[in-house]
């Protein structure tokens, strides 16, 4: 066993010419909030989705808790929870079936799974719906359902693709919070969002990728202090070749 | 209002025009396919429209049928036709398309999106109609030679005739989208269609209960003249449409184009009432949607299943929940046990065609051959046949339950792949799914069998334990097969594999249930040659089966995990 969490060694992945992550490599430590930022297209998808054992990288490794997600799959993915980009649950199972068939998936004990499933519906106010197939949710009752799920087994680590997306400002909220008592309780947190604020005021620390090569990875003070204290929008922005934003949206507004 | 209606239309027929030309090699065979497929039917249709024009034109033809009734109840057809499907793809195209949200807060009038989205469906509609429909109305008229004035107003109302159950469809599925969530609609919709269709499949089996004996005496002619008569005075708009065409044909042409008018003004004022009531009745009923109408229900004491059992079954249970709860899965279930029972019932039971069934030959002795051939007779034993029908029945409903466990999972696949479990597990709950209640039909169906033919215990053992090797071996293969051919991006349940994924599957089943069954005969065979040795030569009938089920399931598992490393990274 090793102290770091996540380890990524030279991910890479091409799909046929186009090489959509290049030689990525990175760290995630016990009880850290990790946001992954880039601009559309960038390759924190295809990053996330190799991390989770959802697609084989074309080279490099990574290792979960120590375990090598390619060569040790079921050890890697036990470590881990996974929300993805769209929630795409299982419509016509309730919201206590959906979460009880991951408590099972993830080997939680049965007790463990009704009490933890009931105080997840309880935090994010859907015990009133709990009864409910999740094709009558909304999209952000639906995501709500998602980010249950991947804390039910308590994993070690928790990827999220935009958790945020479609979620009301008490929601999100909650998500941070949650998010924060976790990262204190020792669990780790990669996300990637395109909320900066929500990454400024929430990670401990940045990683930002474009063109599918990491360009940035620092704590966000640091990174704010060399910077000359610029938000992490500004920084994110002279990162990926954004300089020019302010031009184009004073040319907008003028209606040019 | 023009503009949007037009804007949007050429939209819409630009993005089904490039899904539709998009170039692969799979869609262009499956393009030629159905190219081939619709010629087959145009011929057919031009076929039977000539036919029965000719047969009208005899002088000796026993029964009294107004000529206009042919192409009215063409006409009708295709208007019914119309109105079945339509519902559906008025609640696909107004309440479930994706670009929905942005074309309500456009600055475009509702009566815009309504008509360029129904006008639109139309035209595929009107495609078909013109390839099923069109030549049979055409070579009718060739058929009973008529002017050139029928072949023109054909083709008017042609076009027109599906708008008519468009209209009513259209105006049906907005009433109720204001009842029902529009995609537990569509879901309704799409079972009933369903439905509709096996029971088409159960109507085609109804010749074999009439005996058509009697159906030239002049008691009936006369009956069935009267009927044609009263069905086509029928105050139906197509069947008078029909009865104009003829007018037309035959030179009338003030009283034919009087009922074609009236015709086409109904079609048309009904599209008009449709488009103006779709003003209040679309956006109230959209704006419905947005809200959650669902019946709340919280947390009790017995929120769902999925409570404890193993890994697998969880799988298994979860994998009938989704079957069952689901309309389209449901029916497309049921629908197939139904056809699968009631054919294979009647080919055993009743024949074909008021001929004895094979069930009944085989126990009046006709089937019985030679002594010298005993080997080869023993394949028409009552046993055998009854086992070929349970084999049939088990095959039907479950090659289909199999084949699709994987892609049951849909947009879903994420969850079972970034979940601490092996490829081999998910293979396994998703074969147990469908082996146990395989087990169980074949189970209760043979035990019927031998209770209504009381054929050798022993033997029906014997057929019992092979049915249950073989289906087991099938299921292996096929979910395995399911792995590799899954469409885990379908939203119609017919789509839930790949084109090409299904002849495969086809082919593969029946290679190894031909094999399996053969192996079975064979020793069965042998046993009616060689009495005394039955029961070794069963035994060692039954160890050569297990043994080759155990080596197709041992190649099914392979197949499967190579399978799950590709899957949802197309």
């Amino acid at each position: 066993m090793t102290n770091t969490v996540l380890r990524a060694d030279a991910l890479t992945r091409q799909f046929d010419e186009f090489m959509a992550v290049d030689h990525v490599s990175f760290e995630v430590g016990p009880g850290e909030i990790v946001g992954f930022l880039g601009p559309n297209g960038a390759g924190k998808t295809t990053t996330i989705k190799m991390l989770t054992g959802l697609l084989a990288p074309t080279s490099g490794t990574a290792q979960i808790v120590g375990y090598d997600i390619q060569s040790q799959p079921l050890d890697a993915k036990a470590q881990i929870g996974y929300v993805p980009d769209s929630p795409n649950l299982y419509g016509k199972l309730t919201a206590v079936e959906y979460l009880r068939f991951v408590g099972q998936l993830y080997r939680v004990p049965p007790e463990k799974i009704d009490q933890r499933t009931r105080n997840m519906l309880e935090i994010f106010d859907l015990s009133e719906v709990a009864g409910n197939y999740l094709d009558t949710y909304s999209h952000g009752m639906q995501q709500k359902i998602a980010i249950s799920g991947a804390f039910l087994h308590d994993p070690p680590i928790v990827f999220m693709d935009e958790p945020t997306v479609g979620l009301d400002p008490r929601s999100a909220r909650l998500i941070k919070d949650l998010l924060i008592q976790k990262r204190n309780q020792g669990r780790s947190i990669l996300f990637s969002t395109h909320i900066l604020e929500i990454a400024q005021t929430m990670c401990d620390r940045v990683i930002i990728i474009d063109k599918g090569r990491i360009i940035a990875d620092a704590r966000v003070d640091e990174m704010r202090k060399l910077r000359g204290d610029q938000s992490l929008e500004d920084i994110f922005l002279e990162l990926t070749g954004g300089t020019d934003v302010d031009d184009m949206v004073k040319e907008l507004a003028n209606g040019e | 209002m023009e503009s949007d209606t037009l804007l949007l239309m050429r939209l819409y027929w630009r993005l089904d025009w490039r899904q539709t030309s998009e170039r692969s090699g799979m869609r262009l065979f499956r393009i030629g396919l159905l190219a081939l497929v619709g010629i087959f039917l145009a011929v057919m249709s031009g076929l039977g429209g000539y036919g029965l024009g000719q047969v009208m034109q005899m002088p000796d033809i026993p029964l009294d049928i107004n000529p206009g009734f042919i192409p009215g109840a063409i006409l009708t057809v295709v208007l019914l036709a119309a109105l079945l499907t339509s519902p559906n793809q008025a609640v696909r195209a107004l309440y479930l398309s994706d670009d929905l949200d942005q074309l309500v807060a456009a600055p475009i009038k509702t009566r815009s999106i309504t008509v360029s989205k129904l006008l639109t469906r139309l035209s595929w509609t009107i495609l078909f109609v013109l390839i099923l429909a069109g030549p049979a109305l055409i070579t009718y008229g060739i058929g009973i030679g008529a002017g050139i004035g029928y072949y023109i107003a054909a083709f008017i109302l042609l076009f027109l005739a599906p708008l008519f159950g468009l209209s009513i469809g259209a105006l049906l599925a907005m009433i109720l989208v204001r009842w029902l969530p529009a995609k537990r609609l569509g879901e309704m919709l799409a079972a009933a269609y369903a439905l509709i269709g096996i029971l088409i499949a159960l109507l085609f089996q109804l010749p074999r209960f009439i005996d058509f004996s009697g159906a030239a005496d002049p008691q009936t002619v006369e009956t069935l003249g009267k009927i044609s008569d009263t069905v086509t005075n029928a105050p139906i708009p197509t069947l008078l449409a029909g009865q104009g065409l003829i007018d037309v044909g035959q030179g009338q042409l003030s009283l034919g184009l009087s009922r074609m008018v009236a015709y086409i003004l109904i079609t048309l004022g009904l599209f008009i009432v449709t488009i103006l009531l779709s003003d209040r009745l679309y956006i109230s009923g959209w704006l419905r949607m947005q809200g959650n109408s669902a019946k709340r229900r919280g947390i009790t004491e017995d929120s769902g299943r999925l409570q404890g059992g193993s890994l697998l079954s969880t799988i298994a249970v979860k994998d009938w929940l989704l079957r069952l709860r689901d309309p389209r899965q449901l029916v497309s279930l049921v629908g197939g046990s139904l056809i699968a029972i009631v054919v294979g019932g009647l080919a055993i039971f009743r024949g074909t065609g008021g001929e004895a069934g094979l069930l009944e030959a085989s126990q009046s002795g006709a089937l019985d051959l030679p002594r010298q051939f005993a080997f080869f007779a023993a394949a028409f034993s009552p046993g055998v046949i009854l086992s070929s029908a349970v084999l049939f029945v088990g095959y039907t409903v479950f090659n289909q339950l199999s084949t699709t466990s994987l892609a049951l999972e849909g947009h879903s696949f994420p969850i079972l792949k970034s979940a601490p479990i092996t490829p081999r597990q998910v293979w396994q709950g998703k074969a147990i799914s469908a082996w146990v209640p395989y087990a169980v039909v074949v189970t209760v169906l043979i035990i019927i069998a031998w209770v209504v033919v009381r054929f050798s215990l022993p033997w029906a053992f014997y057929a019992w334990a092979c049915l249950l090797l073989m289906g087991t071996g099938m299921i292996a293969m096929n979910t395995s097969l399911g792995f590799r051919f899954a469409n885990l991006e379908w939203t119609d349940t017919r789509r839930m594999i790949t084109g090409a994924g299904g002849f495969y599957i086809f082919l593969i089943s029946a290679v190894y249930l031909l094999a399996t069954g053969l192996i079975a005969l064979l020793f069965f065979a042998l046993a009616a040659v060689f009495p005394v040795a039955s029961i070794p030569l069963a035994i060692v009938g039954l160890i050569v089966i297990a043994a080759g089920t155990a080596f197709w399931i041992w190649l099914a598992g392979k197949w499967a995990e190579s399978a799950w490393n590709r899957l949802g990274e197309e």
